[in-house]
């Protein structure tokens, strides 16, 4: 009997020391970045929104260029980007598209368009994705745009009370 | 052999007690069916409904309603949801709005849309990701560019849709 206890305390012990929970938030995953600058797009192509702000980053990396997050841990991501799509100059009107890429390729059902005026010059955007992401997968956004004049916009606040409207905020996480 | 069981079971225990505690959820969402106007000059906080907390898990909120108490640290995920509107004719202009973590504004979670007479209600949502800490205070405040620009609720609309809530904001703890 008193073995019987034994084995029964030592696999239990043995359980949960298997469950390790610092070993399970190693394979948490998430990043959030944003953007300060105000970008304007190739009408051609189309081009990468880039950031200069990173607020939290684990077990996620960013490309050379900043204009991409690599995937370190492999799952079941959630992210989400803002933008403020608006025209740059007066008697401009036109709309602007994003989209999400994955090792450079679009990605289908991702893109959304704002349009934008001289009586509305300027809106905010937000779209998501949930999506499998592999080791060293590359998640980017792109924008195209109708007119050299409409792009994405940083506003700087001049009330200290009030933070700046940053032209571009990406969120993501692991969720599985 | 009976002073080394209870170690022994006291030792799991106290091993347990943080896997338990750091695993906790924690979630919250809260709305508000009313029109509201912010102080041009500081912002404001947006006010939910009285009882709207629902549901609630490992949270408190302000008498006002307008912040929430984090009880459980950790990662969360925030997201808010406005309708932006023009109050009168003739009227165009922009609504901010932020988030303020222990009365200090957060960085990079402002917003800006603007509405006008051809476009006069707009949605805009927020979603940003956070840690807090047990005991901070978050809230979503807002700022218009002129007195007649705000946040709206639109009622009595059809039997089979929903009133149009001015705001609504749910907080989950990811981590």
């Amino acid at each position: 009997m008193r073995n019987q206890i034994f084995i029964l305390l030592f696999s239990i012990s043995s359980f949960y020391l298997f469950c390790d929970d610092q070993s399970l938030k190693d394979q948490d995953a998430y990043i959030q970045l944003s953007s300060v600058a105000s970008q304007r797009p190739d009408l051609n192509m189309g081009s990468l929104i880039t950031f200069d702000t990173i607020q939290l980053i684990k077990n996620f990396e960013t490309t050379p260029k900043r204009d991409g997050i690599v995937c370190k841990i492999p799952g079941k991501y959630l992210i989400y980007t803002s933008m403020q799509p608006a025209t740059l100059s007066r008697g401009v009107s036109g709309y602007l598209d994003n989209w999400y890429n994955v090792n450079g390729t679009p990605i289908a059902s991702s893109n959304v368009r704002q349009y934008v005026s001289e009586n509305a010059q300027l809106a905010q955007v937000t779209n998501g994705i949930l999506i499998d992401l592999k080791e060293n997968d590359i998640f980017s956004s792109g924008f195209i745009a109708s007119d050299p004049l409409i792009g994405i916009v940083f506003i700087q606040s001049l009330l200290s009370s009030e933070p700046s409207v940053t032209s571009y905020i990406l969120t993501a996480y692991k969720i599985r | 052999m009976k002073n080394f069981l209870s170690i022994y079971f006291s030792l799991i225990s106290i091993s347990l007690y943080p896997l338990y505690s750091e695993n906790q959820e924690a979630y919250i969402q809260m709305s508000s069916s009313v029109t509201q106007t912010p102080n041009l000059i500081t912002g404001t906080f947006i006010l939910s409904d009285k009882g709207s907390a629902i549901p609630i898990n490992n949270f408190d909120v302000s008498p006002n309603y307008d912040f929430v108490i984090c009880k459980i640290p950790g990662m969360y995920l925030i997201c808010t949801g406005l309708e932006i509107a023009v109050l009168s004719k003739g009227v165009s202009g922009y609504v901010d709005s932020w988030f303020e973590l222990n009365g200090s504004p957060v960085p990079a979670s402002n917003s800006r849309q603007f509405v006008n007479q051809d476009s006069p209600i707009a949605p805009v949502t927020n979603i940003f990701l956070m840690e807090l800490k047990a005991g901070d205070t978050f809230g979503t405040k807002f700022i218009a560019s002129g007195p007649n620009i705000g946040l709206i609720c639109i009622k009595n609309l059809t039997d089979k849709q929903p009133d149009i809530l001015s705001f609504g904001i749910t907080l989950v703890k990811i981590y």
